[in-house]
């Protein structure tokens, strides 16, 4: 029991150069890539909007929160569908993603601070954890959008 | 459990009060109503035994005394007059914020007790300190709405005498003022109509034998036909109350025995045969087809008035969310329903297509009955205005009366809610800066009393509701005084007067900063559209100097769901509200003149401002050579907006956005395509409005 208090499931995924994990209890569903309508005017880490069952959900491209720019075309192969707060609410967001991996037990104490990012980046990464030779980025996804009001 | 019971009581009693506070206002107007006294003391007393039942016993205690004193008015031993009236308004008040604030036992406050005094201070008819003081008797309805009288039958029989048209009398004008007065069912008596060669063509040689139920009474029935009266036979019989609970459908024989086509004996003999009754007594010559068939459309009205009966009485509560998910529901069948229009017309199946036209129009039919369900008269919420009137006016000093007109117009039960601050904010707007105090008045010569105008009504896809007062108008120089000194215009910028007058609703121009919905003196305008602005509606303002000034709201009939018209920009598709829409016309490159997102073009004789949607909206891509504008019509101002082409036209499930698209300025909302993907949809007033800010201030 004391183990399982100290541990959290993450879903990890790839997206550009990077592995991010993001709480499994946040997610909803993993869906393929799918088209993508873009909203005109939106802030810029939304790539556009889709429907899913029937609503429509915003999609994020978490590289622009890092400062990264956005590609122009979406390769990506899947979006992760997860719920976040956004200004006190609940939403349904999908979030870009090149591979879903797995979902990984990390201990609380495997878990780190954040190396030093860009200014940006480091807003939303809340911990990291070490993941063979690289790292896992545990994302803060709520701060995600926050940090875009900042842009 | 205990809690849900509450509730209910809780929401039963708000709607009491609610009733008891209109009565009481139309009482005011008309104090010699006993119909009206009845209502009110039916009300509270209804509210003290349901009040005592749910364990709101405090509020039943203080009912108790107000339903002894209106009583009192009931048995006509107290008069009503104007302290009656004050003094149940404030009880009502009172017992509302007991039931709002739970409290269910314990001693009365100060408040309570001195209403309790008073109450039986009245009932005793101890002199008023305050009357005859001359206040001003606030709000009136235009036409208050009397108690209904039960629904009564009657039975009519008009054979006008042959020289009837002589006197330039005709009958059927009588028809229509009974049909006037109610439900009517009538057969023509043709059976003393001659042969063609015997016919005088001046002659009237026709009957008629009518059905009406009505509540308007007997007296009203006969009024009708006064001046005929001795111009042929008449005969106006009453069929009793029809809404009676016992009693089903009559039967033929029966209503045949009543008007005396039949005799008893030979009504028996065709009975037994087992045949269609009135086949029988028409075959053996009983009763003349005639007569039959005057039965036989009595017997229908009847049936009809019983159904009407039930339903008027079998009305069930829902709860919103219920209808919401209905709506929702719906609005999905709608987006599948387009998919299987597209799809078919992809396979050109014949049978599959006729199918699918049939789904259509049954779905389109659902589609407006689960959005009838959501609508409500509007006139709900016209009495809270009374009482802002009525009360804010004596605060004033000033005498206004509140005329409204319009109350059964629907709107979206969403929406109604949503318009109850805005206008109360005009409102108390009008009252306190447009109608002028009396002395002032009687100075402009002027009557005493100033009134303020609510009036609602349907305009196409949306609903107009009009305030206005006759005050003294706007201040055109102290607006335009305001908005330099606040560097809403510049130093010496002049506009055109209606121009000038919007200006009111800008952001920053009114210096009131803190806003309460219950308190709103001096709220800026500004608030008031953005609330309306929400609505997907927008607001006018007119002043004549002197003459007082009108704000009209324009509200959108429904905000689910739309009808659209699907455009495409590149590879992107958007969705434009199709009410406004006006025209869709042409254009080649040249016709525009000028580069940039903005310009001008000639439609019918007038140049209309243009938005390139393509440079708007930053859409990536070709600009294709031939072009369409899509022309939008906004209460008479025109303005074009330039798309690659036109689609047609798509009923439209508005889906928000959600507020994480608060920068997608332009962009109202999205709904979904029959291919299952999003079209966005767009805010042409907010992208022409974008559109000219940077230009304007660049010039």
């Amino acid at each position: 029991m004391a183990e399982a208090a100290s541990s959290a499931r993450y879903l990890s995924f790839s997206l550009g150069e990077e592995l991010y994990g993001v709480p499994v209890e946040r997610v909803e569903v993993v869906l393929e890539m799918q088209a993508v309508t873009r909203v005109p005017n939106a802030r810029e880490q939304i790539r556009g909007v889709i429907n899913h069952r029937g609503s429509v959900v915003p999609v994020i491209d978490p590289r622009v929160s890092f400062g990264e720019g956005r590609a122009t075309e979406l390769t990506s192969a899947s979006i992760v569908v997860m719920q976040l707060f956004f200004e006190g609410e609940i939403i349904t967001a999908g979030v870009l993603a090149d591979g879903v991996r797995e979902v990984l037990d990390i201990p609380d104490e495997a878990l780190e601070e954040p190396p030093a990012l860009s200014a940006r980046g480091r807003s939303f990464v809340r911990k990291v954890a070490r993941q063979g030779e690289g790292f896992i980025l545990i994302l803060d996804i709520d701060a995600a959008l926050l940090s875009a009001a900042v842009a | 459990m205990i809690d849900k019971f509450k509730e209910a009581f809780r929401e039963e009693a708000y709607e009491l009060l609610t009733q008891l506070e209109t009565i009481l206002l139309e009482l005011e107007a008309d104090p010699e109503k006993p119909e009206l006294i009845n209502a009110a003391f039916r009300a509270i007393h209804t509210i003290k035994g349901s009040a005592g039942m749910f364990g709101f016993e405090k509020p039943g205690r203080f009912a108790h005394d107000l339903e002894n004193l209106l009583d009192a008015c009931r048995a006509g031993r107290r008069a009503v007059d104007k302290q009656v009236i004050d003094l149940t308004l404030r009880a009502r008040d009172k017992i509302r914020s007991m039931i709002e604030c739970d409290e269910s036992g314990g001693p009365f406050d100060e408040e309570a007790q001195g209403l309790i005094q008073a109450f039986r201070a009245a009932v005793e008819g101890r002199p008023d300190p305050v009357q005859g003081a001359g206040q001003s008797v606030a709000a009136v309805a235009e036409a208050p709405k009397a108690e209904p009288r039960a629904l009564e039958g009657f039975r009519i029989r008009f054979r006008p005498a042959r020289d009837l048209f002589k006197d330039g009398t005709r009958p059927l004008k009588l028809l229509d003022e009974l049909r006037a007065l109610g439900e009517l069912s009538v057969v023509a008596d043709l059976s003393a109509v001659p042969t063609l060669e015997e016919m005088d063509p001046e002659a009237c040689y026709a009957g008629w034998e009518a059905i009406l139920s009505t509540d308007k009474g007997l007296d009203a029935v006969k009024d009708v036909f006064i001046f005929v009266e001795g111009r042929g036979e008449l005969s106006i019989e009453s069929l009793g109350e029809l809404d009676t609970e016992e009693g089903g459908a009559k039967r033929l024989g029966e209503i045949l025995l009543e008007r005396g086509a039949v005799e008893k004996a030979e009504l028996d003999k065709a009975l037994q045969s087992q045949r269609k009754l009135g086949e029988v007594l028409v075959e053996t010559k009983a009763v003349k087809p005639e007569q039959l068939q005057a039965a036989l459309a009595e017997q229908e009205h009847l049936k009809r008035a019983q159904e009407r009966h039930v339903e008027g009485s079998s009305s069930v509560r829902v709860a919103s969310e219920k209808l919401d998910e209905l709506v929702d529901l719906v609005g999905e069948l709608v987006t599948l329903q387009a998919r299987l229009t597209r799809t078919s017309g992809q396979i050109a199946d014949q049978a599959l297509g006729a199918i699918s036209e049939q789904l259509e129009r049954l779905v389109s039919q659902l589609r407006d009955t689960a959005m009838s369900v959501r609508m409500l008269p509007i006139g709900s919420t016209f009495s809270k205005f009374r009482r802002v009137v009525r009360d804010l006016s004596r605060e004033l000093g000033k005498e206004v009366e509140l005329y409204t007109s319009g109350e059964d117009t629907e709107l979206d039960k969403t929406v109604i809610e949503r318009l109850n601050d805005p206008l109360v904010h005009i409102i108390r707007n009008s009252l306190d800066h447009g109608v002028e105090t009396p002395e002032e008045r009687l100075a402009a010569g002027k009557p005493r009393g100033g009134s303020i105008r609510l009036a609602a009504s349907h305009s196409g896809a949306t609903v107009e509701i009009a305030v206005s007062d006759d005050g003294k108008g706007m201040d055109l120089e102290a607006i335009l005084r305001k908005a330099r000194e606040r560097g809403l215009i510049g130093p010496h910028e002049e506009l055109p007067r209606d121009e000038a007058l919007q200006l009111i609703f800008r952001p920053g121009f009114s210096t009131a900063k803190t806003v309460s919905a219950v308190s709103g003196r001096g709220v800026g305008m500004d608030v008031v559209k953005r609330e309306i602005d929400a609505l997907g509606g927008s607001v006018k303002l007119e002043s004549r100097d002197g003459r007082g000034s009108t704000v009209i709201l324009f509200i959108p009939l429904t905000l689910a769901i739309i009808e659209g018209l699907l455009v495409r920009i590149g590879e992107e598709r958007y969705v434009m509200p199709l009410a406004t829409v006006e025209a869709c016309v042409e254009l080649e490159r040249a016709d525009k003149d000028g580069e940039g997102a903005t310009s001008l073009i000639r439609y019918r004789d007038e140049l209309i401002p243009v938005v390139d949607l393509r440079e708007a909206f930053a859409v990536p891509g070709e600009c294709p050579e031939l072009r369409q504008v899509v022309v939008a019509n906004d209460q008479g101002t025109r303005s074009g907006y330039v798309v690659d082409a036109v689609i047609g036209d798509y009923q439209t499930v508005i889906k928000p956005l959600g507020r994480i698209f608060k920068e997608a300025e332009g962009i109202s909302g999205a709904t979904i395509l029959g291919d299952g993907t999003v079209a966005l949809i767009v805010d042409h007033k907010r992208v022409n409005a974008q559109a000219r800010r940077p230009k304007a201030r660049s010039a």
